[in-house]
């Protein structure tokens, strides 16, 4: 999953010459934050809502009237942000979002040599984050934890695509932590999931149905004694 | 129209049908329980037998108020209002293995879930059929209640099986519905699973209500049916997803039941309501979260029948749907469902000749008493959490859901 399948590719965009409130009818228009500023297909600045709404004037500012007309005239070249911190559309999308977050940024423009290709914001990089869990097909999600060595985590994929023939439609497998235990999250492509449960807890391993966070449900047992007939007033 | 009275009614042509109306019809034969996939799947037709069998058993049907209809099929027109003519094409391929492995992932069939099994089309037009029959019970007149316990596959899609569903009874019902009555459609869906399927199917249609209490998608299959799911296009506002917290019990589903359904149907006005009552809510099911009892499905098919007396002359058709624990459940709460349709009381007592074979044939204690008393199962660990979860889901719900369907504001 490289940026070029996650980005936004027909991207809005502004020149220096565009003046605030246009920028601003742009924005608000097309919902987004982020506005890449251009002359020709170069990138040559950035201005963001933030920017923007901190040229506007208070609601109970004196002078509206000046501050209304600096909005028509003032351009998006005298706001704009110059120090862009861009990336190729090849980089993993997981590079790019440490990218965003090490360096407090909301997007990153995407240049192919010089030329602006499209834009990823943490939008896209939080849907590709909800994707990635397989929660797009009708499915199951259980956890399965196990020891991180070689060959767990295959024993528990093939217990479950081989043997029980179940398709996996997503499977994230978190760093570890202390306790040196490896965490998969699965989304299982069945309305039956227990069979699958039943028989990796049979192989030892710890299985929560959605999570090892929750309680898990143990089908109680019918003991005779509560459902005395005698305990009943018997409607007729 | 003339409400309040019961009695037959074309919403189409305006005809009214003169009958008597404290009928209702059970639509079995057994050529229903020929929708099977094999032994160890969890879809059992023997689930139904063992309901039949237990209604039988308490005299609850095949007299002259409450008569057990055989159903007929449902024709490939009647499926192909709602589905493609390539996934019914693929479906009568797959069971002579005509279909390559593309194709039979294409359509969801051949998996665990849905595998392939010979006369699966025919199976499947069947209890399509069985709900038309339940429909045209209703409909005519000659019921005013009528239930298909083998209907409620509500996971299938327009071009693809899921979730042990073939063909969607209830979609295709409600076009029937639409067509030759013209009538407007609530679909009230009850069972623990999220009523996808349905939901895609009729996701933009504004005629159709379509109603889903379930098991959160976060916890379980199919993963869907969030609150802000609520329709597209003209249907927007006419989808209301009410996702409840694993380990729901019965005050907290009732609860939510009746802060919402009464006033839904109100703001809706549904010439008639489509209930499908899988019963995998309940406490002893092995592929739910779901702690209720039979208290729950109980209330919520009485309150249904309430609320059709008083929405729509009290045109209501019910099916089954989910429901797997089938020695300790799915018996009882399906004649409850069908005493609660009858509008007769039902004493606790189960027979005892009817218990003992229930007992060989599960190889387990089974429940004595037709409904779960208090205090038989214990406490859900998540009481509180849940409790306050569905209420806030509740609240959402009238929030951004309800404004919609009512009129009131715009929904932002």
């Amino acid at each position: 999953m490289l940026v070029r399948s996650r980005m936004t590719a027909d991207v809005q965009t502004v020149s220096p010459e565009t003046t605030l409130a246009q920028a601003l009818a742009v924005s608000r228009a097309h919902r987004i934050r982020h506005l890449p500023v251009v002359v020709g297909e170069r990138l040559v600045g950035l201005v963001t809502d933030r920017d923007l709404r901190l040229a506007m004037p208070p609601i109970w500012a004196d002078h509206q009237e000046d501050l209304q007309i600096a909005l028509r005239t003032r351009t998006v070249g005298e706001l704009m942000t110059t120090r862009i911190i861009t990336a190729s559309p090849d980089l993993p999308v997981e590079e790019a979002g440490k990218l965003l977050y090490e360096n407090r940024i909301g997007c990153l423009p995407i240049l192919d040599e010089d030329r602006l290709v499209g834009i990823l914001t943490e939008t896209d990089l939080l849907r590709a984050f909800v994707e990635l869990f397989g929660t797009a097909q009708p499915s199951s999600r259980i956890e399965v934890r196990m020891s991180n060595k070689p060959g767990e985590l295959a024993r528990v994929v093939r217990l479950i695509g081989i043997e029980h023939r179940i398709n996996i439609t997503g499977l994230v497998v978190p760093p570890v932590d202390a306790s040196q235990d490896s965490l998969a999250i699965m989304h299982l492509q069945t309305l039956h999931p227990r069979p699958i449960v039943e028989a990796l807890i049979k192989l030892g391993y710890q299985v929560g149905w959605p999570s090892l966070e929750l309680p898990q449900q143990d089908t109680p047992e019918v003991t005779p004694g509560v459902w005395n007939v005698d305990h009943m007033s018997v409607s007729t | 129209m003339e409400r309040g009275s019961h009695v037959g009614l074309d919403v189409a042509t305006g005809a009214v049908t003169h009958a008597p109306l404290h009928h209702t019809s059970l639509v079995w034969s057994d050529a229903l329980a020929s929708y099977r996939f094999h032994a160890e799947h969890p879809l059992n037709p023997r689930r139904l037998e063992l309901t039949l069998g237990l209604i039988g058993r308490l005299g609850l049907a095949g007299d002259g108020a409450r008569p057990i209809v055989a159903p007929r099929a449902a024709t490939e027109d009647e499926v192909l209002a709602v589905h493609a003519p390539e996934y019914i094409a693929a479906v009568q391929r797959a069971a002579t293995g005509q279909l390559s492995a593309e194709l039979l992932a294409r359509y969801g069939l051949g998996t665990e879930d849905v595998p392939v099994v010979a006369g699966m089309h025919e199976a499947s037009l069947h209890i399509a059929g069985a709900t038309l029959t339940a429909a045209d019970e209703v409909m005519s007149g000659r019921a005013r209640r009528a239930f298909n316990p083998s209907g409620g596959l509500h996971h299938a899609r327009r071009a693809e099986a899921a979730g042990f569903c073939v063909y969607n009874d209830l979609a295709v019902a409600t076009r029937w519905l639409q067509r030759q009555h013209g009538a407007r459609v609530m679909i009230l869906d009850i069972d623990a699973h999220h009523g996808d399927g349905t939901q895609w199917i009729l996701y933009d249609d504004p005629e159709v209500l379509k109603v889903s209490f379930h098991e959160s998608g976060a916890f379980l299959f199919p993963g869907t049916g969030f609150v802000d799911e609520m329709g597209s296009g003209a249907g927007h506002g006419y989808t209301v997803n009410v996702p409840l917290d694993a380990h729901t019990e019965d005050d907290s589903f009732i609860g939510a039941f009746d802060a919402l359904v009464p006033e839904l149907a109100q703001a809706f006005r549904p010439d008639v309501i489509l209930m499908q009552c899988g019963c995998d809510s309940h406490v002893l099911d092995p592929l739910t979260h779901l702690r209720c009892t039979t208290r729950m499905i109980e209330h919520a098919v009485a309150s249904a029948c309430a609320v059709a007396d008083q929405v729509c002359d009290g045109r209501l058709v019910a099916t089954g749907g989910g429901g797997y624990a089938i020695h300790a459940v799915v018996p009882r709460a399906w004649t409850l469902v069908w005493a609660g349709l009858c509008g007769v009381q039902v004493a606790d007592a189960l027979p005892e000749d009817w218990l003992r074979a229930l007992r060989l044939e599960s190889g387990s204690e089974v429940p004595v008493l037709l409904r779960d008393p208090e205090g038989a199962f214990p406490p859900s660990p998540r009481r509180a959490v849940a409790t306050h979860a569905n209420a806030r889901t509740v609240e959402a719900v009238r929030r951004q859901v309800l404004p919609v369907l009512t009129g009131w504001g715009l929904a932002f």
